[in-house]
Parts: C-alpha cells; sequence; structure tokens
C-alpha cells in the first residue's frame, strides 16, 4: 500500500496549497478560517497559524488540482493570502 | 458591544445606539474592492488562467451575494431588534462567518489601499497623511469588530465578553 502511495505521488505530485503571512490579517482570525475550512482544532490551527506568522507560509494541504483549488477558493474568500504550487 | 447569549454557534449580542450606528457606517463601505486581484499561484503557471478567471469571477459573486445579505440582514435591520435603549444583535453561524468575511474584506482592501504598509501600529499611523486616515480607522475599527465576533466564538481566558471594540 505504501510502494502503491509513493508511485501515485510520483506520477502526481498534486499541489501544496500555501498561506502566506501579510501584517494584516489578525492571528485570532487566521486560526478561526483554519478551523472553518479544513475543520482542524484550535491548537493544530493556531500551530499552522504561528507557522505562518514566523515562517512566513505554511503549508496547508497537498491535494489533487480540485481540492487545492477549492480550498484556495475558501481561503480567498476569508481575504487570506493562499495560493496552490506544484511541489518543487 | 457585549456577548448576552452564546448557545452552540448563534450569538447574541448588546449593542448601545453609537455601536450600531459605527458598525453600520462601517460596513455601508463594502465592498472596498470590487476586484480583488485574485491569483491562484504565485508562478505564472499559463494552465492556471483559466481557474485564475473562475476565481476571480466566483470572488466577484461572492462580493454581489454579501452585500445582498448585507442590506437583507443588517442595513435593514433584520438582525437588529429593539431592547430599552439599546439593541439586540442576534447571528446565526452563517451570519457570523458571512460577517467576518465583509469585515476582512474591509479590513484588508483598506490595508492594500494604503500601500501595504507593513507597520500598522500607532506610532507609523500617526505618520500617514490626513488623506489616509479614513483608511486606517477603517481598518483598525473593523478588526476591533472582528476580534469582538472571534472571541464571542472561541472565548478569550484573557479578555471576558463585554469588550468594547
Amino acid at each position: 500500500m505504501g510502494e502503491k502511495t509513493d508511485e501515485k505521488e510520483a506520477l502526481d505530485p498534486g499541489f501544496l496549497v500555501i498561506v502566506w503571512n501579510d501584517p494584516v490579517n489578525l492571528m485570532d482570525y487566521v486560526t478561526h478560517v483554519f478551523m472553518k475550512v479544513f475543520g482542524w482544532n484550535k491548537t493544530k490551527a493556531e500551530t499552522h497559524m504561528l507557522e505562518v506568522h514566523q515562517k512566513g507560509k505554511s503549508v496547508v494541504a497537498r491535494e489533487g488540482f480540485e481540492k487545492a483549488e477549492y480550498y484556495v477558493h475558501q481561503l480567498q474568500s476569508y481575504h487570506l493570502e493562499a495560493t496552490m504550487e506544484k511541489p518543487a | 458591544m457585549k456577548l448576552l447569549e452564546r448557545e452552540g454557534e448563534r450569538l447574541v449580542f448588546r449593542m448601545s445606539g453609537r455601536e450600531k450606528t459605527l458598525l453600520e457606517r462601517l460596513l455601508s463601505f463594502y465592498p472596498l474592492r470590487k476586484d480583488g486581484g485574485a491569483h491562484l499561484s504565485r508562478l505564472a503557471e499559463p494552465r492556471l488562467e483559466d481557474a485564475t478567471q473562475l476565481l476571480a469571477e466566483t470572488l466577484r459573486e461572492q462580493k454581489t451575494e454579501l452585500s445582498a445579505w448585507l442590506s437583507r440582514r443588517l442595513c435593514d435591520g433584520g438582525a437588529f431588534s429593539p431592547a430599552g435603549t439599546n439593541w439586540r444583535l442576534v447571528l446565526d453561524a452563517e451570519d457570523t462567518e458571512r460577517l467576518l468575511q465583509v469585515l476582512n474584506e474591509l479590513r484588508v482592501s483598506s490595508w492594500v489601499k494604503l500601500g501595504r504598509p507593513a507597520e500598522l501600529d500607532a506610532e507609523e499611523n500617526e505618520k500617514s497623511s490626513l488623506s489616509a486616515a479614513p483608511l486606517h480607522a477603517l481598518m483598525m475599527l473593523t478588526g476591533q469588530f472582528e476580534m469582538v465576533l472571534i472571541h464571542a466564538l472561541h472565548g478569550d481566558p484573557d479578555r471576558p465578553p463585554g469588550g468594547q471594540p
């Protein structure tokens, strides 16, 4: 099963959904949006929020095109700076 | 603006007449930007062009829907009811999410129109021109209302409900 997953990822590595830091979105707001969009608990949402704040960005999902696009739509509807990028 | 009740994600606030007027004035600026410069990727990927257009259309439609919701629920008073000399504001879960999206569009768009300053603090604000003052005020006040809503939803041990926006 692990090998099959590796093969699938090698064929289609999907997209990384990335949330980028900015000085205007409030930290508690970003945490709230992560909880809403991804259904995460507060601890996980805060971990990613802090990663955005401290490291400039956080990879919040790795998905196929449609799901990644859906997440970017959701995050941008809350006015977070979110993009989908091919893994390096 | 004081949280009176929280039942699940249904929130009931008490607001003074001044707070209600301030909130309504802030919301009257929505949307501050008709187009938000939507982009799916930081890299120029030609194959994402169609999807980027779709994102821009989706965000425009969202603004139209939120404007209609604002008129129906908040500006025409549907969510407000008088309570003595004050007002009650009742928001269900969907209302709260929509109000957060509206407030944050105003906050982020103010920041964009100000030239995306790296510093938002008061000292930096004092250096700004008089013409930028309304945008600074809009950015700061919408942020205060956002925090009241988020603390009402999730609680804040350092700040009991009822803090002034």
